[in-house]
Formats: structure tokens, sequence, C-alpha cells
């Protein structure tokens, strides 16, 4: 027994031998090294990406993360260098000073229906500019367009002053435009809103990447020039609509230099006129104007532009936060009603 | 919380639905039907007598003339007159209004020999702004390229990222700009603060230079990094644009490119790169006009004219008026220097750009 044992036993070395020897055949087996290959590959990936992604979030996320902790911060505590992040005491002082100082629902109320208006206007005008530019071309038509994207290049606070006479003394078709809480509306529906250029190319650029073939059968079809844009061209084009419309909301949102133009801060108080009305000075306004919200508050505080930094700071976040929160509701939609659209599954 | 999204969804699909009836409702009535058959009295009357093609050139003019008429008062007039501004000498006459005086080229020469501010002469500051812009288009747009691609992919937490990576979008207001500049105390103290934990923890130039390299190096990986923000917060619109672009690109491309055994990075340079290359050019442009637009030289323009920001007073111009016309002229070479910019990148891109009909 032990004998023939002895003779069948594989030597030790033999024994490495042979697993070495398979383990290479496996390792150096050209399936098994691609199969190998790809899963390095897909882990160093999945690796650096989320180091790459959580860096760059961390690195947005920061200024925000601070000025929720300032919000919360009560006044009191602004030149104590203990506190950093978590504030001392938690209050909502701050909070309450800010929101009496943007009067936070009318002026959101107002803002809300300025910027979603106009983003109506702004798409229904600028996607006919630019299916025009893309496949309706007419002498003329690529001068013109190179124009437009001119406007966009001139920076519109250097015609401040310019503009500003000029309608004060030219009513435009017998309409007065400063003072006028239309203007807005009137300036986006003939193509001149809020960086209107930008949107115009971008519906260019999208309606140029549509199949001519398409134009083609709906003229062979027998449809009109509008039947063909209605139905056929604007529902391809729902990815740049869904992207003009909010771009044009969040921008006229937050945009200042056309409600400051048209003297909005006049006729109807905005989230933004009333932000930036209280720049360089807001201590003055807010002593002159606002005495009945600090009343809480020690003189030695009033006095300090550190306590102004933060009341700043939170009608910032105030004004930001809609946004924010209806962002993260409209993202998902977003995000799917791109997906959906283009030329995919064509 | 899902079932309250749930309800929140369900309530805004039925507002949406008794909206879409009524306007339905609307556009079916006998007299909507009326108004409409003679709205196309014109169009059915243009289809009979003239062919197609001329059809087109007729309504593509229509289309636009609306933006014709806007452009000429919005933007040429005041554009000519800000011209005129620029050659002469602006001042704010009382009981007479704005009157301008023209003084030849002397703005320019003033503009290029004295005007100065705290970071140096006018044109210095431009020509440090030119090659700002320069160096940020190649990295916004491969920055966002990339994050377009990375963001397109699956992973857990997609969603978050996405709409991490937008909200500097958002958060762009000259409002909320002009509003920090009273919160500087604030920003600062918190930057004493903050930058201490951080650069005393871990000095990675001091790092990076021990471990012997070269110094220039070392120089611009600082430089880079420490412009990630900028990059970073610049590039939201960019990455959008990429991102709706490569989620339009047709899926039978990627397929048939499987089918063939190619791999990601072949089919990222064969088929991504070349469909989503119109749009390169939409965010060059952006990218141009952006940060022309937070750059340096705006602070220094609006620095010779500061109009009223106060809300109350009489609607006239205070500030101050008599630099108006150094302004208008320093408005005049940004514009100048930008188009010079937006032309050569969009002559070199246009020559790498692929479209799809052609």
């Amino acid at each position: 027994m032990t004998n023939k044992d002895k003779k069948n036993k594989v030597p030790f070395k033999e024994q490495v031998k042979t697993r070495v020897k398979d383990f290479q055949m496996s390792w150096n087996d050209p399936t098994n090294r691609r199969v190998r290959n790809r899963r390095i590959g897909e882990g160093g990936g999945k690796f650096l990406r989320a180091f790459i992604l959580i860096g760059l979030c961390f690195i947005i996320l920061l200024p925000l993360l601070q000025k929720f902790s300032y919000a919360f911060r009560h006044p009191n505590d602004i030149t104590d260098p203990q506190v950093v992040w978590i504030p001392g005491t938690f209050s909502v002082e701050t909070i309450r000073i800010a929101l009496g100082y943007l009067s936070y629902t009318e002026s959101l109320k107002n803002s809300i229906i300025l910027a979603a208006v106009t983003t109506v206007i702004q798409v229904m005008a600028t996607a006919l500019a630019g299916y025009s530019f893309a496949k309706l071309k007419f002498p003329g038509s690529e001068i013109l367009f190179y124009i437009i994207i001119f406007t966009m290049v001139v920076p519109n606070e250097t015609l401040d002053l310019s503009r500003y006479l000029f309608f004060l003394n030219n009513p435009f078709f017998g309409i007065e435009l400063i003072l006028n809480t239309f203007s807005i509306y009137i300036m986006s529906a003939f193509g001149m809103g809020l960086r209107s250029a930008i949107f115009i190319f971008l519906f260019r650029q999208f309606f140029r990447n549509v199949p001519i073939e398409l134009e083609e059968s709906a003229e062979i079809d027998g449809a009109g020039v509008i039947r063909t844009f209605w139905s056929v061209m604007l529902p391809n084009a729902r990815g740049a609509i869904v992207t003009v419309s909010l771009f044009a909301f969040v921008w006229q949102y937050n945009d200042y230099y056309f409600a400051h133009l048209f003297r909005y801060e006049r006729t109807l108080p905005l989230l933004t006129t009333k932000l930036a009305s209280g720049t360089g000075n807001l201590s003055a306004v807010m002593v002159t104007s606002f005495g009945d919200l600090l009343r809480n508050l020690g003189d030695e505080i009033k006095d300090d532009p550190l306590f102004f930094g933060l009341i700043t700071n939170t009608a910032a976040l105030l004004m930001m936060l809609p946004l924010l929160i209806s962002y993260f509701f409209v993202q998902k939609m977003f995000v799917e009603s791109i997906e959906r659209t283009g030329l995919t599954g064509m | 919380m899902k079932k309250i999204f749930q309800k929140i969804k369900e309530s805004f699909g039925k507002v949406a639905t008794s909206i879409r009836r009524f306007f339905r409702k609307i556009y079916d009535s006998k007299f909507m039907v009326k108004v409409r058959s003679y709205l196309a009295i014109v169009p059915e009357w243009l289809a009979a007598r003239i062919p197609y093609r001329r059809r087109k050139l007729i309504w593509g003019f229509v289309f636009v003339l609306p933006l014709i008429i806007g452009f000429i008062y919005f933007f040429l007039i005041p554009f000519i007159t800000s011209i005129r501004y620029s050659f002469s000498f602006v001042e704010n006459v009382a009981g007479e209004g704005i009157r301008a005086t023209f003084v030849g080229f002397d703005n320019y020469v003033y503009i290029f020999t004295q005007a100065s501010t705290v970071n140096g002469t006018f044109a210095e500051i431009l020509v440090s702004a030119v090659i700002q812009i320069i160096t940020n288009i190649p990295i916004i747009l491969i920055f966002s390229l990339i994050v377009a691609v990375v963001l397109n992919s699956k992973f857990k937490g997609r969603a978050f990222v996405r709409a991490v990576f937008f909200m500097p979008v958002i958060f762009n207001s000259q409002a909320i700009d002009l509003a920090m500049t009273s919160a500087t105390a604030l920003t600062q103290f918190a930057e004493s603060v903050t930058t201490d934990i951080f650069s005393n923890m871990f000095s990675f130039q001091d790092y990076l230079l021990n471990a012997n390299i070269p110094v220039g190096a070392v120089g611009f990986l600082g430089s880079a990094v420490s412009r990630i923000y900028d990059v970073v917060s610049y590039s939201g619109v960019q990455i959008l644009i990429f991102l709706s672009a490569i989620q339009s690109v047709p899926k039978h491309l990627y397929e048939a490119a499987k089918m063939e055994g190619a791999t990601q990075y072949e089919m990222f340079w064969k088929i991504t790169f070349p469909m989503v290359s119109p749009m390169m050019l939409t965010a060059a442009v952006y990218t141009i006009v952006d940060s022309f637009l937070t750059s340096p030289l705006v602070t220094v323009i609006n620095a010779y004219f500061t109009p009223n920001k106060s809300s109350s007073g009489d609607l006239g111009i205070a500030g101050q008026l008599s630099n108006y016309g150094i302004n208008a002229a320093m408005s005049w070479i940004f514009a100048l220097v930008s188009v010079f910019i937006i032309g050569i990148v969009l002559i070199t891109l246009s020559k790498a750009v692929f479209y799809y009909d052609e």
C-alpha cells in the first residue's frame, strides 16, 4: 500500500510546477486576459470617476454649505472666532431680518411671474428665428445671423446709458418703455431679450441637425412651411425647447440689468432689485427703512460691516432657494425630456 | 416621502390635463375655427400661387422680421449712439439734457496712455484678460465634454451629481454679485478662517517642489488647481449643451459599432465626438462670451461710469457722467477684441465640425 502510494505521489516540486504552469496557462489565456483587463479597467475607471466627481461636488457645494451655515447664525455670534461652521446658537433671527429686507413673498411672486411669462415669449420668438436661420435661408440671412451673434458679444452694461436715454426720448411704436412693467416682455417678443442671441444660436444648431429628408417628406405630403415647422420640426426640437426655457427662466429670474434699465424697482418689486438696492450702503438703508426689524439687536452689532455681510449672504440664499428647490424637482423631468428627444430611435 | 412625491406629481398632472382640456375647448370652439379659417387665407393664397422654394424664402423673412425690428430699436441705435459718444466729450447740461461735443480720438488716446486702475493700465488688463480667455477656452471645452460623457454613463447617485453640477448655473446672478460686494468683509473673514485650516494642514505645492518637480510645472499645476472652481462654475452651460448633444446621437450607430467589436474609447472618438462637434461651436462661443462678461475688464469699464443705483430721486442720470465718452470707447475696444477672438475660434473650429445631413 505504502509503496504504491509513494510511487504514485508526485514530488512537491513537481506539484508546484504543474500548479504554476496551470496558473500561467490560465493567466496567459487570451480570453481570460481580456476579461481581466476589462475588469481592471472598469474598476479603475469607477474609482477614478468616483474620486473626481466627489471632489468636484465638494468644490461646488462648499460655498452653498457656508451660506446655509451663515443663515442660521445669530448676529451676536458674528465676531466669535470659534464659530466657523456650526452656529453657536441656532436662530432664525438673520433669516427674519433678510425676509423683511426683501419683502419676500411679494417680490418672489413678481419675480416668478415675470420669469415665467418671459420664458414663454422667449421660446416662441427665438425658435422662429432659429428655424428661419437654419432652414429657411433668404438672401442676407447668413449676414443677419452673424450680426445677431455680434449682439451677444457686446456687454449689455456698456450700452446702459445710451439705451436708457434713447428709450426715454423715443417710445417704441408709441409704448413708453421706461417705468413700464411690460418692457421686458416686449423686448423678448422682438428677439432681443436677455441673451436671446444664445437661444437663437442654440435653436439654429438644433434645427440644422434635423435631417433634410424629414422636411422633404413633409413637403411631399403637402405641408406648408408653417405646418412643417409646427408639426415636424418643433416636436423634434423638444430638447432644445426644454433647455432654452430652463435657461430663459433662470436667467430672467436672476436678471438685474434689464430690471434696472426699465426701472422695475419703482414699479414692480423683484427679488434681484431688492437684493441689489442696498449695495454699498446697506447699513444706511437698513437703519432708515427697516429700523423695526433690527430692534432686538444691540447698537454695536448695527454698526458692524460683518453683520450686514451676514444679512446679504442670507438674502442671497433666500433668493436662490426657490430655484434650488424647484430645480431638484425639475431636474429629473429635465433629463428625461432630453433623453426622449432628438432624433434618437429614428 | 415617495407617497408625497406621487401625490404632487398626480396633482400636477391633473392641473396640466385640465389646462390642456381648457385650451382644446377654446381651440375647437366655433369662433376659433372661423378665426383659423381667416388666418389660413394668406398662407393658402400663397401656397396656390408661389412654389415651395419661394414660399420658404418669404416665410424665412417673415419669421425674422420681428427680430430685425427689435434689433434695430433695442440694439443698433443705442449701439451707434455709444459709438458717437466714444468720439465725444459727454456732459449733462442742466435744462438741456445730454450734450456730446466731438473730440476725435482723444478718448481712445486717453485709454491707452493714461487710463489706469489699481491693477495696472487698461492695456495691461486687456492683454491679461485676453490671454486668460484664450487659455480658458480649451480647458473649459475639454473639461465639460469629459464631464458630460461621465454624467451620461450610468452609476449610483447620478441624479445627485448631475443636479450638483448644474447648480452654479443657477447661482450666477449679477444681483448676487452686486450684493456680495457689500459682503466682502464677511467673505474675507470667512476665508481667513477656512484657508488657514486647509493651507496649513497640507501644502501640495511644497510637497511637489520637494519631490524635485520643476518649478514651472508646479506653478502651472497650482494655477490650474486654484482655477478649478472658476472652471467648474463656468462650465455648467457647456456641460448641458454637450449632454443634450450626446443624448441626441442616434443609438443605432453605437449598436452597429458594438456589433463590429469597437471599444468604448473608439466609440467616443469615432461616434460621440463627431456627432457632438456642431455643439462644440455653440459651447465655444458661449465660453468666450461668458468669460468676457465676467472678466476683470468689465469692472474696469464700469469704474468709469457708475450709474445711479438708488431707487429714489428723479429719472435723470446722476453718476459720473463726465467720463461716459471714455466708457463708451472702452466698450468699443472690448467688443472689437471679442469679435476678433470669436471669429478666429469659429474659423478654426468650423473645419473640425461634422454635420450629419451634409
